[in-house]
């Protein structure tokens, strides 16, 4: 113990820098691992403790019939909490009327039923109308954030009058209220979605005090309202029963809010298990990287033991004072990260976990920490000694040095000698006492490469993605709604016609949709009819569309729930019972509709239709792509103006589609990939970097004979360029294909679970710049070295070997 | 018409000195009180001579062989090499300096210890500016010469003492320095091996070759010209007497300027 303590002063003295630069390296991955552990738990978690906070609505209950008697549903037995709002609107200046939110009606919102966390400030007096509180996203949307003043607007009494018959009333002409915003709130029903401007919550004072600017002359408005249930969401069938009872109405709508809150938590699972897997590749490469430079470090301290050995240092004792100096500073390296992931908690969670995140800002997750801080430096103890054994094991072992293929040749090439030197200081371990591990800075250097082309192919396929609606099917950008339940609205074929004939329409497809079953499964089948000679581009994972009345296209997930592939005969139901046999002629993504997503349904043809359906449908929808660039609302307008006269002047419904969900919640991490590159590219330099120092310290021995011979301070550098530049070589040669290659299957993966249409994505500036790059900062990280070793003072180093 | 004795030097101007040294003075700094390594040195090296440098321990004859390479540098005085002054030059230009005007021997080799013997004799020739293949033959001439022919895969961590010592000598040779600088070559030997390196030595100097060789051994010393005296930094014994300087010093210059290269 004593020669361990005595040792470690002497390596605290000689080798403090690399202690620290291996600390650091050590706080860096950990910051990165326990950050984004500790940040994917936080953001499982997130909605259940903002339900648990804020006592929230379990269900939103919607008679939307004036008049309706909230008073005996609060009285119901399963009912915890009720608060009303008003289906009538006002308007807030400069605030979009998405953003302006409900009226309530009575003062039980926010405090005995959605009572929310208060981010800043505080609530607002229920009892004063002019305070309101805002969502999060609120103040960075406006620009207007606790202690600022909105100017609420409401109508008169005859505007609303005007507004209930369905016309348009005009600008709000009644009282405007000079509202102060005292707050930023959050609750379940008060909380942002990811692409909101966020919103406003005024006070029940403003319809208690302007009850007619609501309700109009003739009190025809209607009460929703937000119910909390005693049982929860358990209960609610009892309730829908005593609901009935009591309104004598069996239609009224219910929504169950935990439906919404468990879609929050599948996404902030997603993004989770995204930042899981961040951690997971940042701890493989940070083991990888770290682990290399703890090889170094105690093989080079077991060179400096040997000599002890003759004078009877024992092998544990060897051991002991090997790993005594990388275990202190993965200790202190460990110390750091922690802080580090306390610090990056600022920003956790990430993506949508954050917008129900109860206490946003710093938090200690003591367990993630506490695993981290007794874990890595047990990592680094295990490394270290391992390492520390297999040098010892090495050092007795006295076999010739390994020759490079690569030093020699550059050798027998005749080459400048900075060159022949650094290529052999790069490649070759030598031996003795001199002797560094090459291998581990050049895997280190390789990883380097691979891992940052790999996330930046990643973060390429993500933004693609997240890009393209092509890649989850969607090619179409407008829909036309023509008819329900077999009944169209109107003409359709002649309107449809003039739409395909507008040169900006690229294609018009002409979709009925029913659904049909195959066993347990429901397939959403929509028909391939193109109009004007201009279909639709179907996206297509395998094989291609049905051509004829048997065949049949089906969208991943069916395929999958089908056991179907290309070639497949499937058996479907339609309506009236009609079994038909189809063949699979593809699989391919279909429209997102209401009954079905982009990735579950299928393609027929018109006569495969009927002779499944014969001339029903449940919808029938036409996809209308356009020209890239012309999807705007005056494009909409046109083609509904050139429609007008085909369907007697009315209007026809087009809307433009909106990108699937799942695009969003990729664009949510599309992040991720990218700090993922930037940390192995940390990492990576921090690793070849300390390889560098480690080397011209090992090695200036030889430096120092050459110097003696005759070479100049210059090419002394140019022997650690070279060597410096022979590992970014390396690393760039093996690791950008192996880069390239992992990052598209993890695509790949991600394609087929999502799914979204795989297309091999390509980081083209990542591939151009990562050669310049990877030299750049590999000279970068010789100049120190180099500069030591055109420093080196001959005589005494010579003297002193 | 061997290897060995090609100087690059012109050597036939008996008025320039191979080493000229006055007033040198060098001071390192040490924890406890600075050490006086060289305390106004005088020296002077004819061309072509075999001089030998003894004295006590630590009284700074390898200082003295140091700041002649410009390994070192001298804090006060002057050192001339062929008629150039070392001193005041830089790195880069001592470098250059003595890639051809100097070999040096090492007491402990200081040899590549990853790199093939005659891979140590190349890499100094390339340096020096020769060829890759020029630099191999002349490798090869030099190991035939010093009995290591048959060695020149091996590495230097298995050949025995005097093999190393004699695989540094002919590193020392590659380029044809004028100067020769050894410091106690023998010193690691055991008598056997100085003996031989001795005897290549005196070869060498019968060849013409200008040679300052550090020894504590009075037999090692009888084999030189003449012995130079060191004490406490200062030179106390230019051993001026016996053979003149001159007089061997120029017959060795005109047969080493007598024979071309080879
Ligand atoms: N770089 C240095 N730093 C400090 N002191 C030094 C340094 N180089 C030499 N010295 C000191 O200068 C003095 C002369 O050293 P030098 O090596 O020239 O002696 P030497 O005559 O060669 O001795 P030896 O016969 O033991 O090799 C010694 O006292 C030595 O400690
Ligand atoms: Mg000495």
């Amino acid at each position: 113990m004593t020669f361990t303590a005595l040792w470690l002063r002497l390596e605290l003295r000689r080798r403090w820098r690399s202690l620290v630069v291996l600390a650091l390296l050590v706080a860096l991955a950990g910051t990165a691992v326990l950050a984004s552990v500790a940040g994917a738990r936080r953001g499982d978690t997130a909605v259940d403790r903002l339900v648990a906070r804020t006592s929230p609505a379990d269900i939103t209950v919607l008679p939307n019939q004036h008049g309706f008697d909230w008073d005996r549903i609060r009285a119901l037995p399963e009912v915890e909490a009720l608060t009303t709002f008003v289906i009538s609107s006002f308007q807030i200046e400069g605030v979009p009327d998405n953003s302006t939110g409900f009226a309530v009606a009575d003062d039980a919102n926010m405090r005995t039923i959605e009572r929310p966390i208060v981010l800043q400030g505080r609530l607002a007096d229920q009892a004063r109308d002019d305070e309101v509180v805002v969502s999060a996203h609120f103040p960075g949307a406006f620009h207007k954030g606790v202690g600022d003043y909105l100017t609420i607007r409401l109508f008169t009494p005859a505007q609303v009058d005007t507004y209930v018959t369905g016309a348009d009333p005009g600008a709000p002409a009644g009282p405007s209220i000079r509202a102060r915003i005292v707050g930023v709130v959050r609750s379940p029903w008060y909380h942002d979605n990811v692409r909101d401007q966020g919103s406003v919550a005024v006070s029940a004072a403003l319809y208690l005090n302007h009850r007619a600017n609501f309700v109009g002359s003739t009190d025809q408005i209607y009460l929703n309202a937000l119910v909390r249930l005693k049982g929860g969401e358990k209960t609610i069938p009892e309730f829908r029963a005593d609901l009935a009872r009591v309104s004598g109405r069996t239609d009224i709508d219910i929504w169950d809010n935990a439906e919404l809150e468990r879609h929050a938590t599948r996404v902030n699972t997603f993004e989770g298990d995204c930042l899981l897997g961040f951690a997971g590749a940042a701890l493989i490469a940070a083991l990888f990287l770290v682990g290399q430079s703890v090889l170094r470090y105690t093989s080079a301290t077991v060179a400096d033991l040997q000599t002890l050995r003759g004078v009877g240092l024992g092998n544990r004792q060897a051991l002991a004072a090997a790993s005594a100096g990388p275990v202190i500073a993965a200790l202190l390296g460990s110390l750091l990260g922690a802080a580090g992931a306390v610090l990056v908690s600022r920003w956790m969670p990430i993506g949508a976990a954050a917008l129900y995140e109860p206490s946003p800002g710093f938090d200690v997750d003591w367990l993630v920490l506490g695993a981290g801080l007794v874990l890595t430096p047990l990592l680094a103890l295990a490394g270290s000694v391992a390492s520390a054994w297999l040098a010892l094991a090495s050092a007795q072992n006295r076999t010739a040095p390994r020759r490079s293929a690569v030093a020699v040749a550059t050798a027998r090439a005749g080459l400048p000698v900075p060159v022949v030197v650094g290529t052999r200081f790069a490649l070759e371990p030598g031996r003795g006492r001199t002797a560094v591990p090459v291998r581990p800075a050049l895997l280190g250097a390789v990883i380097g490469v691979l891992g940052v082309l790999a996330a930046f192919t990643f973060a390429a396929a993500v933004a693609d993605a997240a890009a393209n609606p092509a890649r989850f099917g969607q090619t179409h950008q407008l829909e036309s709604f023509l008819g329900l339940n077999s009944t169209d609205f109107g003409k359709v074929d002649p309107v449809l016609a003039r739409i395909a004939a507008d040169p900006a329409v690229t294609a018009v497809n002409n979709a009925r949709i029913a659904v049909a079953e195959s066993g347990d499964t429901s397939i959403t089948t929509y028909t391939v009819d193109p109009v004007g000679g201009k279909p639709l581009s179907v996206v297509t994972v395998s094989g291609r569309l049905p051509q004829a009345a048997d065949q049949i296209m089906l969208a991943p997930t069916s395929a999958r729930a089908l056991h179907a592939e290309v070639g497949s005969w499937v058996t479907l139901t339609g309506a009236a019972r009609a079994r038909r046999e189809f063949t699979v002629t593809g699989i391919g993504f279909v429209p997102e509709g209401s009954h079905n997503d982009y990735d579950a349904g299928a393609w027929a043809t018109t006569d495969g239709y009927r002779a499944l359906f014969g001339t029903t449908f449940k919808f029938h929808l036409a996809e209308i792509a356009l020209r890239p660039g012309s999807v705007t609302a005056a494009m909409t307008q046109r083609l509904q103006h050139e429609a007008a006269p085909l369907t007697g002047g009315q209007s026809i419904g087009l809307q433009q589609v909106t990108a699937p969900q799942q695009l969003a919640e990729i664009q949510d991490v599309q992040t991720l990939p990218l700090f993922l590159g930037g940390f192995l590219l940390l990492l990576a330099a921090g690793a070849v970097g300390h390889a560098l120092a480690t080397a011209v310290r090992r090695r200036r021995h030889d430096v120092a004979v050459l110097r003696a011979l005759g070479m100049t301070r210059r090419q002394s550098r140019l022997v650690v360029v070279v060597q410096a530049t022979v590992l970014a070589l390396v690393g760039l040669v093996f690791g950008i294909p192996l880069g390239l290659a992992l990052g598209r299957t993890l695509w790949r993966q991600v394609a087929d679970s999502t799914p979204l249409a795989y297309h091999p994505p390509l980081a083209l500036l990542t591939l151009l710049l990562a050669g310049p790059v990877a030299l750049l900062l590999a000279n970068l990280l010789a100049a120190w070295p180099g500069h030591r070793a055109a420093r080196l003072h001959v005589g005494q180093t010579l003297r002193a070997e | 018409m061997t290897a060995l004795d090609t100087p690059a030097e012109d050597l036939a101007r008996p008025a320039v000195p191979a080493v000229r040294i006055t007033g040198a003075r060098r001071v390192f700094a040490a924890e406890l009180a600075p050490v006086r390594a060289l305390r106004g040195v005088h020296f002077e090296v004819g061309p072509g001579e075999f001089v030998a440098v003894m004295g006590p321990s630590g009284c700074g004859k390898s200082t003295l062989l140091n700041v002649i390479a410009g390994l070192d540098t001298v804090d006060e005085g002057t050192v001339e090499v062929a008629g150039e002054r070392v001193d005041g030059r830089d790195q880069d230009w001592l470098a250059r300096f003595r890639r051809h005007r100097i070999g040096f021997v090492f007491q402990f080799f200081n040899l590549l210890d990853g790199v093939s013997a005659l891979d140590n004799l190349v890499l100094p020739g390339v340096l020096g500016g020769m060829g890759r293949r020029a630099a191999e033959s002349r490798g090869r001439d030099l190991l035939d010469i010093l009995g290591l022919g048959d060695r020149t895969a091996q590495l230097p961590s298995s050949l025995s003492g005097g093999q190393r010592q004699r695989l540094a000598i002919a590193r020392a040779l590659v380029n044809r320095p004028g100067l020769l600088l050894a410091d106690e070559p023998t010193g690691a030997l055991d008598s056997e091996g100085g003996a031989e390196v001795l005897e290549l030595f005196r070869r060498l100097h019968e060849d013409g070759q200008t040679i300052v060789m550090v020894t504590h051994s009075p037999e090692v010393a009888a084999g030189a010209d003449r012995a130079v005296r060191m004490r406490d930094g200062r030179v106390v014994d230019d051993g001026a007497t016996a053979t003149g300087p001159t007089a061997a010093g120029s017959d060795a210059a005109e047969s080493g300027a007598a024979g071309g290269p080879s």
